[in-house]
């Protein structure tokens, strides 16, 4: 166990967000998160030794020498809808956040699923799965825990798809992609540039310009 | 500007982290024998070789406490603009950023004979700090011993 | 008035004296006129002899027959027969009187000259004329033969009367005669007698009067000694050694002999008295001293038997007290006994409960095992959260530095950045809080554990001394089941002992009254005893007064 200093307050639990809510504090800053007095409590954590190993571990780390990814290489979101793994490239992606609630828009169906408020904005919502024509669950699915809602961008034009699953950010090297198998519906098909293999998944790259162009079509 | 705020014995000091290439964790250092006491050690740093100052012991105080916050600082060697040839300095609670408004009126301070210059105070809302500037923070003898601890060829 | 014998001795016996020469004086002269007047010869015997020869003159004996004959003779003349039967009557009457007669003279006459006349020459031929009348004259007459009868009579019956008549004639003469010398031998003897008499008398007087004077004499100068020895005892202060002078063996010298044994006597036990009495006074005072004592004696006794009443009361009541709470406690005791059996019963239950309980905390102790497990595995995942936290935090610094250096691209990122520094503070709080949850768990679970293990031991401790109880139990309820017998024992103990007491009560009760009493006898002891000295010294001041 790590000597951990006992923290003097932890107000969060008793008046704060997580108690009774009776912080003055919370007036100003809304969240204790936010909160000056939350921040010097998690810098107090730090004042704890380090872990056995901790050190050696990142001094191995540390030590071996950058790895030269030589290659024109692109990063690209790797993403799950239904049981389809996807990816799409960085450059249209804005944020990855947690699911948030889509205000359902009252007759307008199929793949528009609502309006979502994302910092204040309001965006679209799409299911990517019906745009490609993946089998997906039910038209309000219950997300799974990792859900998350991806929201792109491309020139002026914003989306946010609902995803089940973010794996990570992965520098596709640009010849490595093959044709999308058979299996994939034909929108899918259309829609993707190719497929590579990560960790034994077959991720179809998503055409970003294609894909907003249908958006855009279907979505006006 | 962005400072990076960390401890060095009592005095809250801040760095302005344009100049920093990287924080990372008090790493294990090996001591190079007879080398001065502020010369915590050297690690290998993807490949290189880079020393590491305990500020606390080179301003005076008790060497640094071994907190998850005490942290190395890796800086470029005065005059390698590339960012070639590093050296890390070892503080404690390096933790937090603030940010700082350019143009804050500054103080200047006194430096004993010897001793390094912690740099010009400034006050802000969050309290006083003293505004760290590298190329003149190491006193001579120690920034040649630096260089050479750092590989620089002379 | 003075009785005869206030008389002196003296004066009696000269009274006696002087009396007994009176009366033999007048008892003399009266004899001596008596004799004169009725001896024989004298005046009186002259007259009897004169009125009886007068009759005898004129009363025809029945010796004589004469009036036999004449009544013969009547029974020829009369012819009345009745007058015949009464004549007839009458001379067997006087032949019936003169068989009387002349029995008596037979018989009683005594033997002299005149007897033997009468019996010689007088009876013969009266015998001879009754018989001739009885035999021949009566049967004539009886036949009426009257001439017969009077031949007879005038024949035979008068001759032979004729002798009979002579033969009378000639015996009164010898009687004559006969009174005659005896008379005149009488005289003489009279005379001779009253002369002998007199002197007799005179020299008889003389000497009682000289015997009875001298006897009074002596007898009083006895007497007086005697007397005046007796006095002298009397007046109290005598000499008891002195003896008087016993010179005679005749009832005087015994009886001074008696009085001397008397005053020796009377010197032996005054002088034992005064022995005695020396001793009865001191015995008296250790009798008066021992009454002391014993009044004393009596005193505690009393306020003894008092403390003992009380005692025994008290013991009476505690008794009381105590069979009652003998009761209780036997009713406790078998309420216990009672609940000893349903405590076992329990008990039963229990030790199952408790094995059950055992194994619970067996359970237990392995859950909070587990849990110190999961503790020490969250242990290790907060190990991990805690690098993380490090990390992401210096990831957000990172991240801001390479934010700046991207210069205008990176200005998206410092946002990034900012969000990194906010969840890495979360973390650190949140594994502050974990840090805390864990270190609390653990501490609980080792308190748990801790306590589990007392408690473990507890239970089986319990269980053991569950079992002891059982077994105890077991014993009290035998044992109550033995106590009551012996309750039952001491009950009747203390029944025995009430009553005990309630005798020992009576008794001292009893006691009191004896010692009331015992108190009374000795006060009437002590006024006894002084009483007894008082005699004594009274006794001892006469006593005193001898000489012995």
């Amino acid at each position: 166990m790590t000597a951990l200093p006992v923290t003097p307050t932890d107000c969060w639990n008793r008046i704060g967000v997580r108690g009774d809510r009776s912080c003055p504090e919370l007036v100003q800053h809304v969240h204790c998160q936010n909160c000056p007095v939350f921040g010097a409590a998690g810098r107090r954590f730090l004042d704890a030794p380090a872990p056995v190993g901790y050190q050696d571990e990142w001094a191995a780390r540390l030590a071996a020498p950058v790895e030269d990814e030589g290659g024109d290489r692109e990063s690209v979101l790797v993403f799950r809808v239904g049981g389809e793994w996807l990816a799409l490239s960085v450059h249209v992606l804005v944020e990855v956040s947690n699911p948030k609630p889509v205000h359902r828009v009252p007759h307008r169906t199929g793949i528009l699923a609502g309006l979502v408020n994302v910092r204040g904005e309001l965006h679209l919502c799409v299911h990517l799965a019906k745009v490609l024509g993946i089998t997906a669950p039910a038209e309000s699915p219950t997300t799974p825990a990792t859900g998350r809602l991806l929201l792109v961008r491309r020139d002026a034009d914003r989306w946010v798809f609902p995803v089940d699953a973010v794996d990570q950010v992965h520098r596709l090297p640009r010849g490595e992609l093959r044709r999308s198998p058979a299996t994939v519906s034909r929108a899918a098909a259309d829609l993707s540039r190719g497929v590579f293999h990560h960790r034994n998944l077959a991720v179809g790259v998503l055409d970003e310009r294609r894909l907003f162009e249908v958006l855009r079509t279907k979505l006006r | 500007m962005l400072l990076l705020t960390f401890q060095i014995g009592p005095e809250a000091v801040g760095l302005d982290i344009r100049r920093v290439r990287e924080v990372i964790p008090r790493v294990r250092l090996q001591r190079p024998t007879g080398g001065p006491a502020w010369l915590a050690g050297v690690f290998v740093y993807h490949g290189r070789v880079v020393p590491v100052i305990d500020l606390h012991q080179l301003a005076g105080h008790a060497p640094c406490p071994h907190h998850l916050s005490s942290r190395i600082i890796l800086l470029p060697v005065a005059g390698d603009a590339a960012g070639e040839h590093l050296y890390g300095i070892l503080a404690a609670q390096v933790a937090d950023l603030r940010e700082v408004p350019d143009g804050v009126p500054a103080m200047n301070s006194l430096v004993e004979d010897g001793g390094i210059d912690l740099g010009s105070t400034v006050a802000d809302g969050g309290g006083v700090l003293r505004l760290l500037d590298p190329e003149r923070m190491l006193p001579a003898a120690a920034r040649r011993q630096i260089l050479l601890a750092a590989g620089v060829p002379a | 008035m003075k009785r005869l014998k206030d008389f002196s001795i003296k004066t009696r016996l000269y009274g006696l004296v002087v009396n007994a020469v009176l009366g033999f004086t007048a008892t003399l002269g009266l004899t001596y006129w008596m004799a004169g007047e009725y001896a024989v010869s004298g005046p009186l015997y002259d007259r009897l002899m004169l009125r009886k020869s007068v009759i005898s003159d004129y009363q025809p004996g029945p010796m004589s027959a004469t009036e036999a004959a004449f009544q013969l003779s009547l029974l020829l003349v009369v012819t009345d027969p009745a007058e015949s039967r009464s004549v007839l009557e009458h001379y067997r009457k006087l032949h019936a009187d003169y068989r009387e007669r002349q029995e008596f003279v037979r018989r009683d006459l005594f033997d002299g000259p005149l007897k033997r006349t009468l019996e010689k020459d007088v009876f013969p031929p009266t015998d001879q004329f009754f018989r001739m009348a009885e035999e021949e004259f009566l049967p004539l007459v009886a036949k009426n033969d009257k001439a017969a009868a009077n031949q007879l009579f005038v024949t035979r019956m008068r001759a032979t009367y004729q002798q009979h008549r002579q033969a009378i004639d000639r015996a009164v003469e010898v009687g004559l005669e006969m009174n005659a010398t005896e008379e005149a031998d009488v005289k003489r003897k009279v005379h001779w007698g009253n002369s002998t008499l007199f002197l007799i008398s005179l020299g008889t007087v003389v000497l009682i009067g000289l015997s009875g004077w001298y006897l009074s004499v002596t007898i009083h100068n006895s007497a007086e000694v005697l007397l005046a020895r007796v006095r002298e005892m009397a007046s109290g202060a005598s000499d008891l050694t002195a003896r008087v002078p016993v010179d005679s063996r005749d009832e005087m010298g015994q009886l001074a002999e008696g009085i001397n044994g008397m005053v020796a006597k009377i010197q032996a036990v005054v002088s034992k008295v005064r022995e005695s009495s020396l001793q009865i006074l001191s015995a008296a005072s250790q009798i008066a001293a021992t009454a002391r004592q014993q009044d004393a004696t009596v005193n505690g006794l009393s306020s003894a038997t008092t403390e003992v009443a009380a005692a025994v009361r008290e013991i009476s009541a505690t008794g009381k007290e105590l069979s009652g709470t003998m009761n209780e406690v036997n009713g406790r005791a078998n309420q216990a006994a009672r609940l000893a059996s349903a405590g076992r019963e329990r008990l039963g239950g229990m030790e199952q409960t408790m094995q059950q309980l055992v194994a619970s905390t067996g359970s237990i102790s392995n859950k909070l095992a587990t849990i110190r497990e999961k503790a020490d595995s969250i242990n290790m995942v907060v190990l991990t959260i805690t690098k993380v936290a490090d990390q992401t935090n210096l990831l957000s610094i990172n991240a801001a530095i390479e934010a700046e250096k991207a210069g205008e691209f990176g200005r998206g990122f410092l946002v990034v950045a900012r969000e990194i520094r906010r969840l890495a503070d979360q973390t650190a709080v949140a594994t502050l809080d974990i840090e805390n949850i864990v270190r609390l768990m653990q501490e609980a679970v080792a308190t748990g554990v801790m306590q589990m293990d007392k408690f473990s031991d507890e239970v089986r401790t319990s269980v053991t001394r569950v079992g002891e109880i059982n077994t105890q139990t077991g014993q009290i309820i035998a044992e109550v089941s033995g106590l009551s017998d012996r309750f039952e024992q001491v009950n009747e103990g203390m029944r025995n002992q009430a009553v005990g007491a309630g005798q020992i009560n009576d008794a001292m009760v009893s006691m009191s009254g004896d010692i009331r009493k015992t108190a009374t006898s000795l006060e009437e002891f002590n006024r006894a005893t002084a009483h007894l000295r008082g005699s004594i010294e009274l006794l001892n001041q006469e006593v005193a007064q001898f000489k012995v």
